[in-house]
C-alpha cells in the first residue's frame, strides 16, 4: 500500500476542490486533490464534442469581476484568461408576448415599471423588496410566489420574477423560500455583470491545475476516495483507490468536494453528531432539471445573447454563442415544474412544443438538437437549492466540505462553490500553520 | 467484453456520450444511455467517465 502525507487532502475535483487546493497550495500549504473522473473540474469544465464545446454544466462566470471564482483566480496569480464579454451580456425577458431588454443600472425597476399595472403597483412592489433587502430579510416560512402575492396581483410581474427565481435558484419561485431568495437576490446586487470566457470555463480549471502543480501540490485522476479515515473526532485523512491499488493519504486537514452525503458515507455516520445528519438532510436537495445543446446552421438568437421565456409551458433560458469557426450554438436549460419530482422524458416532450414555438424558423435555420441531458442527483444543476447555507464545517474537526451544496450567503453554482472554498481557507489560515 | 448499462443508476447525464471516441453513444427520450454495439470497440473509456457507476462490462 502506498502512503503520502500532505497538509491538507482535496476529495473531489469540481470547481470548490479546486478554488480550495489553489488557495492552498499557493498560501505554502501541501496539498493533494483525488478526483475518480479522468477528468478535472467536475460541473465546470467542457468537453469537446462533435467540433462543439460542450460544457459538462457551468458556462459563464456568473458575477464578472466580483465572483469568487475570478477573485481567486487573480489572488493566487493564476494565468491570464481570455474573455469574450467583460461588459453587460444582453438578457432578454420574453414574458407577456413581448420582449424586454434588462441593462444597466435600475434595470429591475424598469422591468417591474413595465410589467405592473400601474404606478402604485409598481411602488408598492419596489418598496417591498428594498424593504427585504436593506432592513427585514423574510424567514424561510412561506415561498417567494406567496410571499409577492402580498404585493402584486399582476402575473406578468410574477412572471418576470419567476423568470429571475428560475434561472438563478434553478428551482421555481413556488418552491424557493422567501428567504432564500431574498439572500440570492442580495447576492446578486453585491456581484458585477456575468461575462463568458472565449474558450469556455475550462480554462478556468486548467489555470487552477497549473498553480496546484507549480505550487508543489499534487492531483491524482481516476483515483477514488474509500474512507475518510477519523480517530477520536478528528479527520485524519483519507484512504483511496488508485486503479485497484489501495493509497493512504494522512493529512492535518480533510476537504470533500463529494458532497456532505457523500462525505457523511466516507466518514462513516456513526461518526457524525445526530443534529448535523439531520440538518443534512433537511437542507441538502440538488436543484435538478433538462438541459439541450441545440445547434443550427444559421443563428437562432444574438450571440452573446441571454433569453429567458416565462410565456412558454416551462422556463427556459436560452443562451446564444458562436463558436469560433463561426457554427452557432444555444445552450439551453429548462426548470421542470418541481425540481423536486419530475420525469425527464415528459420535461422534455414539453420542451419540444416550447421550443418550437420560441424559434419559429427553427428547422429553415438547421436546428438540431446535438444533445440532451438530464442533471439530478449527484450530478445536479446545483447541489441543493441557493440560499441555503448548510456550514462548511462539520462536527468532525478538521473536516470540511466545499462546493456547491455548502454554499455561503446568496451566492449560486461554481461562483457560490468557489465562495465555499474561501470560508474554509480563511479558517484553515487562521488555525493550520503550514508544514 | 461489450458494455451493459445498469438502467436504474443511469440518469443520462450523458458524460459518457460526450466522451466516446468512437461516437457509439446516446441519450434515449427514456434519458438512459444506449450503446450503438456496431460502433463500440469496448474500449472501455466510458466506464471512468461514469459519475454513478453505471457502466460496466458484462
Amino acid at each position: 500500500m502506498e502512503r503520502k502525507t500532505c497538509d491538507c487532502v482535496v476529495i473531489g475535483s469540481g470547481i470548490g476542490g479546486m478554488c480550495a487546493a489553489a488557495k492552498l497550495a499557493y498560501s505554502g500549504y501541501k496539498t493533494i486533490v483525488i478526483e475518480k473522473l479522468p477528468m478535472l473540474g467536475g460541473r465546470f469544465t467542457q468537453i469537446e464534442y462533435k467540433g462543439y464545446q460542450i460544457p459538462t454544466a457551468a458556462w459563464m462566470i456568473l458575477y464578472g469581476k466580483n465572483d469568487p471564482v475570478y477573485l481567486t483566480l487573480n489572488e493566487v496569480q493564476a494565468p491570464e484568461i481570455e474573455t469574450v464579454s467583460t461588459g453587460a451580456i444582453p438578457q432578454i425577458y420574453r414574458l407577456g408576448g413581448k420582449d424586454h431588454k434588462m441593462e444597466g443600472k435600475g434595470a429591475l425597476r424598469d422591468m417591474i415599471s413595465w410589467a405592473s399595472r400601474d404606478k402604485e403597483e409598481e411602488e408598492k412592489v419596489m418598496t417591498a423588496l428594498k424593504r427585504a433587502i436593506l432592513w427585514y430579510e423574510p424567514p424561510d416560512t412561506i415561498t417567494f410566489h406567496d410571499w409577492l402575492l402580498q404585493y402584486t396581483e399582476s402575473k406578468t410581474v410574477r412572471d418576470l420574477f419567476q423568470c429571475l427565481v428560475a434561472a438563478w435558484a434553478g428551482a421555481n419561485s413556488w418552491e424557493v423560500t422567501a428567504g432564500q431568495w431574498f439572500r440570492v437576490l442580495k447576492g446578486m446586487t453585491v456581484g458585477g455583470n456575468p461575462f463568458i470566457l472565449k474558450n469556455g470555463v475550462k480554462d478556468v480549471t486548467d489555470a487552477l491545475e497549473k498553480v496546484i502543480k507549480d505550487n508543489g501540490s499534487e492531483i491524482f485522476t481516476k483515483t477514488r476516495a474509500k474512507k475518510i479515515l477519523i480517530e477520536e473526532g478528528f479527520a485524519k485523512g483519507i484512504a483511496a483507490d488508485v486503479k485497484g491499488e489501495e493509497m493512504e493519504i494522512e493529512a492535518k486537514i480533510v476537504i470533500s468536494n463529494a458532497g456532505p452525503k457523500r462525505t457523511i458515507d466516507l466518514g462513516g455516520q456513526e461518526n457524525f453528531d445526530r443534529a448535523y445528519l439531520k440538518e443534512v438532510e433537511k437542507k441538502v436537495r440538488p436543484a435538478q432539471g433538462v438541459d439541450y445543446m441545440i445547434t443550427s446552421n444559421e443563428p437562432l438568437m444574438g450571440a452573446p445573447t441571454v433569453l429567458f421565456t416565462a410565456d412558454t409551458r416551462r422556463l427556459e433560458c436560452f443562451v446564444g454563442d458562436c463558436t469560433p469557426d463561426g457554427k452557432y450554438i444555444v445552450r439551453t436549460a429548462s426548470v421542470p415544474e418541481s425540481a423536486m419530482q419530475y420525469s425527464p422524458k415528459e420535461e422534455y416532450e414539453v420542451f419540444l412544443q416550447d421550443l418550437k414555438e420560441t424559434f419559429p424558423d427553427f428547422d429553415k435555420c438547421g436546428g438540431k438538437i446535438l444533445v440532451a441531458r438530464n442533471f439530478c442527483g449527484d450530478w445536479p444543476f446545483y447541489g441543493t437549492w441557493p440560499g441555503d447555507c448548510l456550514t462548511q464545517k462539520t462536527p468532525i474537526e478538521n473536516l470540511y466540505n466545499v462546493g456547491d451544496a455548502v454554499i455561503p450567503g446568496g451566492w449560486v453554482g461554481g461562483s457560490g462553490a468557489a465562495a465555499s472554498a474561501a470560508v474554509v481557507v480563511d479558517d484553515i489560515k487562521a488555525r493550520v500553520k503550514p508544514v | 467484453m461489450p458494455i451493459i448499462v445498469a438502467e436504474s443508476e443511469c440518469f443520462g447525464c450523458a458524460l459518457c456520450v460526450l466522451n466516446c471516441p468512437e461516437d457509439a453513444m446516446e441519450i434515449t427520450s427514456s434519458f438512459i444511455v444506449a450503446i450503438d454495439e456496431d460502433r463500440c470497440t469496448d474500449c472501455g473509456e466510458c466506464l471512468d467517465f461514469c459519475p454513478v457507476d453505471a457502466l460496466a462490462e458484462a
